[in-house]
């Protein structure tokens, strides 16, 4: 039985789910879809959406057999010991790596807009710092957090709709499926990774305490949630900018309030990246209590373990921050995250269903 | 920390356990001993048919009158042939130990001893002058009454009993401290307050070792979760229908005898908001300030940071029109922001201090001198800019509205970080802090409630009578915060609009 | 005890190294308005106007401009001579107008907006104008009483709610400039009687480079009417019939609705129908006082007065290559085979427009 003191809502999940997902894709995502999928960037974040709902599913009917178990002890439970460790390995590095590189990415922000001179490892430490601090308590403490921090979220919705000041222009994006099919999905293929996140759901299930039932639901919910929000921005700075323009940009999304001035405030954008950095520790703090929940440690030992990681990831963000060596990283990182977010759990469903495992059957 | 263990275990068990004996004049000597032949002991001979009588009390507890009335003439009289018939007292309590019997003779009773018994008469002759009930200082109302707990223990009981005549209102009595043997209370309404919540109160007030236990500040200290944190955990009330509506929601009230100020557990954030009348006043002027006071929390804490990180970071964000006019504020002022922001701070808290300890006459010119002499002066001298004194005045003025003092302190003393860190690294500086604060309030428990509730996690039930107050015929539940045994209290409120 | 001397230890670094970002507000002159010229010689004169403080003693302060400028073959590096000229820190994050010489213009004006936009602190609602002649005149004018911001800011902003000008900034033009479907128009400003400074109506731009052809206010008021723009209030006075004994009349707009048509018949032949029907309120008109107000003739006649006026300007635009109605990106989005196939700066001359306005009088203010 699980303890009671670390378990979850279903409605804790769902903003946990929300948390972990928004944060620093979205501010660099309207670039980054439009590299390909130009004026349809917007189709391709909606498919993106359907893609993760589909592995939603997947990882729905393969937690069903494990109800009481998270990622790792399931992978060791069909695998084996010895090869279960083998891919823990993978998915330990991987919540790492995506957890350093969130980092890195957050720190580059910062240093381009906020603190331009300030030294990287600095910023690395505070961020850091407040990460631990409130992973190191437990996944309740956590999921309380979270909950507070998405009144942020609401926050940016209505920044957003003050943009919609600055002049617009619907045309930018007709005609509709001018790109072609090939490039919306190669559109999709980046959305994807700003839409990392939800593989949580692999480790939170076992500590929810509500019926397990409306789980699905709650996490379809939280899923579209994300992908409407996605949607929405890229769609608002798509019809904001022309193409050549958004292809300049790093940020378009601090560029598309940068342009508002009101009577009592300038500069929104600054105003707004102040607050969106609470959105983007979020992510980082999920990732960094994954991480730590992938090591199967008891509970004694959790917050060592959460404080060393903290630091591997303080190590990582030590790196070169130049556009070129961030670009290899993040390569690599994101084949890591395929095979760990959307390869390992199908096959684990495979072999689940083609061996008839359960969580009550005897491991080999 | 041994030595200190030995005396304080010395003082309570010398001469624990005696035994009174049939020898009038060894039990004399062993009460005698055991006050260590202090000099206020008084003994006074009697003669009660033809039996000798003693009786024994501490000269500066007791009511000479009330004494010679119902005492002495009486077994002078005589009329009666069992002593304890013959006393004129409410409760005449019989002991055969005496440290039990030294016990009661210091809580203004007298001991009555006779010759041939083992036993000894206990009857309470007290009286202490105690202050009158009026309002409290530091937490003044408009709307509600106007009574105060006070410093005596049956008084404040008798102010809350007097609001709730409910059998099920329970007290349950502690002696804390060995020396100060402090008479300490907790109340609750039995069929509502959460068995395990009870229990916890119990378990930590019964467990405390301790030599003197002076007031409800020393008492919330040792049995709160997180000593470390700077936001108080418990809430110290000296209005008694404040600590009524926190009993009828399930807590606890802890009265320490000598205190005016009442504790409740366990409490939640937003409490240290709210006032006893908000209830008073429309529902919609209610709500309107609890979010005042809420937003002004943020204030305290953040808004010598933002101006702090504006004018040396990010000086964009102010539209021209402002920024113009602060720029021309700042020339020719030699210090960095934050060094005049912590010293204007010092200054309003010396101020502050100065004034509460002074006569109230001289504590006005001192806020003469303050406001009007040093204010202006130091901005003529360009010492401080003047919308730095802007800025700290507002900020001042919103730590002072909260409506418990604690909490407006607290919030005063985390701007101090706040602006540190807005004067190194800016606005990132700010949110880092705040963002620490947050999680912080998100982490804290106060005896197994979250204290953030019920913002995190966030209960949509508990929103109506915490950030705002909606209508009371809207509050058919209570807040679940003490985690009440149920959770109804109305039924059909405005049931004559039925007809 | 030894955890609290790990976090002192850390901490202590933090605090002691200092505060890297920190520039402080007091050292910081604030920049309110630049020029950007080319010389004789053909090197870039950059002239900025930084607000100086001085003080009157007591407290009080005296604030006016100085006027500080350099010259360099590129614009890049211009600031930091500037800045090596001005006391204290150059601060253009509050840097309210941007002006560019006529003759500079002509060159094209991406390099001067690439400087704001690159960079994080500079102010991206900055009004973009284009003068008459050299901009320092422009930018010297009044020096000693106020900031130029409050003069030039004031005068751009009353035009542009008059409906005279764009609302173009540092923001838009960016975004107009990379746009290859529409072109836009700038704000045209000169100084007169020596030292006042005038709002003359639009300079036409092509991409990026000024085309030398400017539109009256009377005629940029009527251009605004045909790109849809209407603010609160829009104030225009026309005179109908020829010059000297027309009738001349007041009057503003109070509702606009167009309707922008792009046509390509199947020899790829653009036709632009331009729609525009407006109510109006009239101001004032010197009619016949033996008469009554015919107001039906009056609809007509504004509304033939103004398409024609429209065809003009058209025209200009035509001529001056510059497609400020956004044709381009109409045809891109609805025609992209055909915008694939032609380069849109040649096709631009051969649009066919049809401009048609319809005047609906619906006030007559106090007398019929």
């Amino acid at each position: 039985m699980m303890e009671k003191n670390i378990s979850i809502t279903k409605y804790q999940l769902f903003f946990f789910m929300i948390q972990s997902q928004t944060g620093l894709g979205l501010l660099s995502l309207p670039n980054v879809v439009q590299k390909t999928a130009k004026g349809d960037g917007w189709i391709s974040t909606l498919i993106a959406g359907v893609a993760v709902q589909i592995m939603l599913v997947i990882y729905w009917q393969l937690l069903k057999r494990f109800p009481n178990l998270i990622y790792t002890e399931i992978t060791q439970k069909i695998l084996g010991r010895f090869l279960g460790k083998f891919l823990n390995l993978f998915i330990y590095l991987n919540f790492i790596f995506v957890g350093g590189l969130a980092t890195i990415l957050f720190i580059k922000i910062i240093n381009l807009w906020l603190l331009p001179i300030t030294p990287g490892w600095i910023i690395s430490i505070l961020i850091l710092t407040a990460c631990i601090y409130l992973t190191i308590s437990d996944l309740r403490m956590i999921a309380r957090f979270f909950v507070l921090a998405t009144s942020l979220i609401l926050l940016l919705l209505f920044t957003s709709f003050l943009s919609w000041f600055t002049p617009k222009e619907i045309q930018y994006i007709l005609p509709i499926g001018s790109s072609g099919f090939k490039n919306i999905l190669l559109g999709t293929n980046n959305s994807l990774l700003a839409m990392l996140g939800f593989e949580g759901l692999l480790f939170l299930f076992p500590f929810i305490i509500d019926n397990k039932k409306g789980v699905l639901k709650t996490i379809s919910m939280a899923n579209i949630f994300i992908a409407t929000f996605y949607t929405f921005f890229v769609f608002l700075t798509l019809i904001s900018f022309s193409s050549d323009q958004l292809a300049q940009m790093r940020e378009p999304i601090l560029n598309l309030l940068r342009g508002i001035t009101y009577i009592m405030v300038d500069r929104v954008d600054l105003i707004f990246l102040s607050i969106w950095i609470v959105p983007m520790s979020t992510s980082i703090i999920a990732y960094l209590f994954l991480a730590s929940k992938s090591m199967n440690v008891d509970k004694k030992n959790y917050p060592k373990v959460v404080l060393l990681n903290g630091f591997i990831i303080f190590s990582i963000t030590l790196i070169p921050h130049n556009d070129a060596i961030i670009t290899l990283f993040n390569k690599y990182v994101t084949y890591l995250s395929y095979a760990v977010v959307f390869i390992i759990p199908t096959l684990l469903l495979i072999l689940s269903f083609l061996f008839k495992k359960h969580e009550s059957s005897e491991s080999a | 920390m041994s030595f200190f263990k030995k005396k304080s275990s010395l003082s309570s068990t010398s001469n624990d356990g005696g035994q009174l004996c049939e020898d009038i004049e060894k039990n004399i000597r062993m009460l005698e001993e055991h006050f260590c032949h202090t000099e206020d002991l008084m003994k006074k001979e009697l003669q009660f048919h033809n039996r000798k009588c003693v009786i024994i009390y501490l000269d500066s507890l007791v009511k000479k009158e009330l004494l010679q009335a119902s005492i002495i003439e009486p077994i002078l009289e005589g009329k009666m042939s069992e002593i304890e018939k013959t006393v004129h007292a409410a409760e005449i309590k019989k002991t055969s130990i005496i440290s039990e019997a030294g016990k009661n003779l210091l809580d203004r009773s007298c001991v009555i001893l006779l010759e041939k018994d083992p036993q000894a008469y206990v009857a309470s002759v007290g009286g202490i002058e105690e202050r009158a009930i009026q309002e409290p200082n530091n937490e003044r109302s408009i709307k509600s009454s106007h009574d105060g707990f006070i410093e005596s223990f049956s008084s404040n009981l008798q102010l809350l009993r007097k609001r709730l005549k409910s059998p099920q209102l329970k007290v349950k009595y502690f002696t804390i401290g060995n020396f100060s043997n402090t008479k300490v209370g907790m109340l609750y309404l039995e069929n509502l307050a959460n068995k395990e919540l009870v229990e916890e109160v119990e378990r930590r007030l019964s467990s405390i070792e301790i030599d003197q236990l002076y007031s409800t500040g020393e008492l919330e200290e040792v049995i709160e979760d997180h000593p470390f944190s700077p936001f108080p955990q418990i809430l110290a009330t000296e209005r008694p229908d404040r600590a009524v509506s926190y009993i009828t929601e399930g807590k606890i009230t802890i009265i320490v005898d000598g205190n005016p100020r009442v504790l409740v557990v366990p409490i939640t954030f937003f409490a240290f908001y709210q006032a006893p009348d908000d209830y008073n006043s429309r529902w919609l002027v209610g709500s309107f300030f609890r979010l005042i006071r809420v937003f002004s929390f943020i204030i305290a804490i953040s808004l010598p940071a933002i101006y702090i990180a504006i004018v040396s970071f990010h000086s964009e964000v102010l539209p021209i029109g402002i920024l113009y006019s602060i720029r021309v504020s700042l020339e020719y002022v030699p210090f960095p922001p934050l060094a005049e922001a912590i010293a204007m701070q010092i200054i309003l808290e010396l101020l502050k201090e100065a004034s509460i300890r002074l006569p109230s006459p001289i504590a006005q010119t001192i806020g003469i001198v303050g406001g009007l002499v040093i204010g202006t002066a130091v901005v003529d001298a360009h010492i401080v800019s003047n919308m730095m004194i802007v800025v700290i005045g507002f900020t001042a003025i919103a730590s002072f509205v909260a409506p418990i003092n604690e909490m407006g302190t607290s919030a005063r003393l985390l701007g101090f970080p706040t602006m540190l860190a807005a004067s190194l690294f800016g606005f990132f500086g700010i949110v880092f802090v705040l963002m620490l604060i947050f999680m912080h309030l998100s982490k804290l428990d106060s005896f197994g409630t979250p204290y953030f509730s019920p913002l995190a996690p966030f209960k949509k039930e508990d929103v109506k009578d915490s950030l705002i107050r909606l209508p009371l015929w809207k509050l058919n539940t209570r807040p679940t915060d003490a985690k009440p045994e149920y959770a109804n209290q109305q039924g059909r409120i405005r049931a004559w609009k039925k007809k | 005890m030894r955890i609290i001397f790990i976090i002192i230890l850390c901490i202590l670094p933090i605090l002691l190294t200092g505060c890297w970002d920190q520039h402080l507000l007091v050292n910081r002159t604030l920049v309110n308005g630049i020029s950007f010229d080319v010389t004789e010689e053909g090197k870039i004169n950059g002239s900025v106007r930084a607000l100086s403080i001085q003080s009157k003693g007591g407290g009080q302060f005296d604030i006016y401009d100085e006027l500080v400028s350099a010259e360099r073959p590129t614009p890049v590096g211009l600031a930091l001579d500037i800045d090596s000229r001005i006391a204290g820190e150059i601060d253009t994050s509050k840097a309210f107008v941007v002006i560019i010489g006529e003759e500079l213009a002509k060159k094209g004006i991406h390099p001067f907006i690439e400087i704001f936009y690159r960079n994080m602190n500079s102010y991206m609602s900055s009004k973009i104008i284009i003068s008459k002649g050299k901009a320092t005149e422009i930018l010297s004018v009044e020096k000693e009483k106020s900031p130029i911001a409050f003069v030039i800011l004031q005068l751009l902003n009353g035009t542009e709610a008059d409906m005279v000008i764009p609302k173009e900034t540092t923001f838009t033009v960016w975004k107009k400039m990379l746009d290859p479907g529409e072109d836009m128009i700038l704000p045209y400003v000169e100084r007169v009687e020596s030292n006042k400074v005038e709002v003359a109506g639009v300079a036409l731009v092509n991409d990026d480079q000024y085309t030398g052809i400017t539109l009256s206010r009377e005629k940029s008021s009527i251009l605004m009417l045909l790109m849809d723009q209407l603010s609160k209030k829009n104030r225009m006075a026309l005179t109908m019939g020829s010059e000297g004994k027309g009738r001349a009349i007041s009057f503003a707009t109070r509702d606009l609705r167009r309707n922008l048509e792009v046509l390509v018949d199947k020899d790829n032949k653009i036709t632009c129908k331009i729609d525009v029907k407006m109510n109006v309120e009239v101001g004032s008109y010197t009619q016949d006082l033996s008469k009554r107000l015919n107001i039906k003739k009056l609809n007509k006649d504004l509304s033939d007065e103004l398409t024609k006026q429209a065809k003009e300007i058209t025209d200009i635009l035509l001529q001056a290559n510059c497609d400020a109605l956004g044709i381009g990106r109409r045809i891109s989005s609805f025609h992209p085979e055909l915008w694939k196939k032609i380069n849109w700066n040649e096709e631009y001359q051969n649009v066919q427009f049809e401009p048609n306005v319809k005047v609906n009088i619906i006030k007559t203010g106090n007398v019929f």
